[in-house]
């Protein structure tokens, strides 16, 4: 058994660093602060292909299958949490609905500018009525002389504001609901998807959130990812996926908070020497390295198993699970340990503080994520529990 | 016409550490990366190469078989070959021997009007390969230290870096170059060519005998006596008194030294 990666992967993560440290680093604090996302180093980033990373090159994408992909949320997590959404929304989960069941011709015709960057996706499921129990949306899909016309509201959608295409889960046969009757389609900006409330937030805030609205947007029929009335399926597999990689993006965040630690032990003094001398200090970085070492074992095997065409999806919750309460553990050991410093508007780890809750809230709540992987287990010994 | 861009693997200089005696670098941990100078001088050839998609550019490294990861980043920067000087022979010389294999390999490509280098090594501080090399290639002209430089009418022509000043300079090709580094950060590979790099494309390797070269007959390779830190440096100490009081004062003390 040889779980070294092969070399490719060491100049990615460089090549993923770089870009980071020198585009998006001197940058993030300032797009925090205004709430603007950086397109400068979006752009640069583009151009070296990091928002295709895991799609096929033959559809402008890197190759680099999901190995690639969870470097990528780890990297840019490092460095900048809330790109992280960024890009989580738009690879993740956006593009990841068309690669996943889109025709070649639609994956010709909408993944290759998503994975070159030229265009910005955005994920549509959540609705007022309709976030963790996602079977509840109402966002209805009618068919009209040939196309299909879309009316509803969808909210909290990451890249709202700025996407230039929307993976869109609309109901097309209330009878039958998420079983046959919800149909996943790629809408364009232009066939008149309207932006409305821009959500003010307390983390990940160069990240844009917004609801999206559609009031009689015309849709082709070529624009159905998938087939007709298997929706839920598509985007139900996508978000298994995406859970993957929001453990890969907390693996980031906590391995920053873990470095932020050890150098700040390393050079403050308390009581007359560096506060590593103190032992509880010691027991925080050591507790915290055991669970960071831990999960990145667990992100990097399931994207293994994802890679290699194996069952993953009870993998993904707990990566999404532990890795979530991995990173607001660290980020919360890191306050800790620099005192008053830590809430400071001129250091950055009140940044990391407020960018960590998000991941234990969205792609499925930590509680929804629990319920599933118990019911998961409960249901290999025969015991069915209906929602 | 063929650019030839030489590359050197280093440490990297924020990973190394020195060891607990003082004598030597400890290299466990340290990773390897692309001499930085020399990533600029790749920017430069890659430039010319988008500018007149007729020239070809090389990258061209020498030593053990790990060295290839650089020409694979080198490839994945958008080099149109990766060729790796190697063989037991070959990654014992150093210095003038080595600037013979390469000549050798250089000579043997053909049709090379330009052979670029990075100005330094960051690793032992020398800059010698480029002038070294264009005494072996039958002493082609040579700009060193070299920023914002151009092909032009067949000849290569920048500005050359020397006691803290600019030369305009042109000499005619073939040429050798040596670039210093700017600012502007270089390209980043795009995460496709990445991929290819390892699993597509190929390194070549050259070996002595193919290059001709024969190892007995190598200068001798300079070696290391003793490696020991830099002596710790003293505390200054403040001149004080008003400005026009402290200058007289400070002037005073550097006529007592004779510095002035």
């Amino acid at each position: 058994m040889d779980l070294t990666l092969p070399k490719e992967y060491d100049l990615l993560r460089q090549m993923i660093r770089d870009v980071m440290e020198n585009e998006f680093a001197p940058v993030a604090e300032e797009a925090d602060e205004k709430a603007e996302v950086p397109f400068d180093a979006i752009k640069v980033a583009a151009k070296a292909g990091l928002f295709g990373i895991p799609f096929p090159q033959q559809y402008g994408g890197s190759g680099a299958g999901e190995m690639g992909y969870v470097i990528l949320m780890e990297e840019v997590s490092r460095v900048d949490s809330a790109m992280s959404t960024v890009v989580g929304a738009h690879i993740g989960i956006a593009a990841m609905a068309l690669y996943v069941d889109g025709s070649h011709a639609l994956k010709e015709k909408y993944l290759t500018p998503l994975a070159q960057g030229t265009k910005i996706g955005a994920f549509c499921l959540t609705e007022p009525g309709a976030g963790s129990d996602a079977a509840a949306i109402k966002t209805r899909a009618i068919r009209s002389n040939g196309h299909w016309v879309i009316n509803g509201t969808k909210i909290y959608i990451s890249n709202g504001p700025f996407a230039d295409l929307f993976s869109v889960l609309a109901v097309t046969d209330p009878a039958l609901g998420a079983r046959g009757g919800v149909t996943a389609f790629v809408v364009e900006k232009e066939m008149g998807t309207k932006i409305g409330v821009i959500e003010k937030k307390l983390g990940i805030r160069a990240s844009s959130t917004s609801e999206v609205i559609f009031d009689e947007v015309e849709v082709p029929t070529a624009n159905i990812i998938g087939q007709e009335g298997l929706g839920f399926v598509t985007f139900m597999k996508t978000l298994d996926l995406g859970r993957v990689t929001v453990g890969a993006a907390s693996l980031g965040g906590a391995q920053k908070a873990l470095e932020m630690i050890i150098d700040y032990a390393r050079l403050a003094e308390k009581f007359g020497m560096p506060l590593a001398h103190q032992q509880q200090v010691q027991f925080m970085i050591a507790d915290l390295y055991s669970d960071v070492e831990m999960l990145r074992g667990l992100v990097y095997r399931t994207a293994w198993l994802v890679d290699n065409h194996r069952p993953f999806a009870r993998e993904a919750y707990v990566c999404k699970l532990r890795g979530s309460e991995i990173a607001s553990k660290a980020v919360s050991y890191a306050m800790e340990i620099h005192g008053v410093l830590g809430l400071s508007r001129d250091y950055p780890l009140e940044r990391s503080f407020r960018d960590a809750r998000i991941a234990e809230i969205f792609e499925g709540t930590n509680e929804i994520q629990r319920i599933i992987i118990a019911r998961d287990l409960l249901k290999e010994v025969g015991v069915h529990i209906e929602p | 016409m063929r650019i030839v861009v030489c590359i050197k693997q280093i440490f990297d200089p924020e990973t190394i550490k020195i060891s607990r005696s003082q004598q030597a670098i400890d290299e466990r941990g340290a990773r390897k990366i692309m001499n930085p100078p020399d990533r600029w001088a790749l920017d430069a050839a890659l430039r010319f190469k988008e500018a007149d998609p007729s020239i070809e550019v090389i990258a061209l490294s020498l030593g053990e078989p790990e060295v290839e990861d650089v020409l694979r980043e080198a490839l994945a920067l958008g080099c149109d070959r990766a060729i790796l000087l190697s063989d037991a022979a070959i990654v014992k010389a150093r210095t003038a021997g080595l600037a013979q294999i390469i000549a050798a390999a250089i000579k043997r490509l053909r049709n090379v009007q330009l052979v670029m280098t990075g100005h330094m090594a960051l690793d032992t501080g020398s800059g010698t390969l480029g002038p070294r090399l264009a005494i072996e290639l039958g002493d082609w002209p040579v700009l060193l230290s070299v920023d914002q430089l151009r092909l032009e009418h067949g000849h290569v022509t920048g500005l050359q870096y020397a006691d803290e000043k600019y030369y305009d300079s042109s000499y005619p090709l073939p040429a050798v170059a040596t670039v210093l580094q700017t600012p502007e950060h270089p390209r980043y590979p795009h995460g496709a060519e990445i991929i290819n790099a390892y699993r597509v494309r190929n390194v070549e390797i050259w070996s002595s005998l193919a290059l001709g070269v024969d190892p007995t007959a190598l200068p001798a390779p300079t070696t290391g006596r003793q490696l020991r830190l830099p002596p710790a440096r003293q505390m200054g100490f403040i001149v004080e008194g008003s400005p026009q009081e402290a200058a007289q004062t400070l002037v005073a003390m550097l006529r007592a030294r004779r510095v002035i």
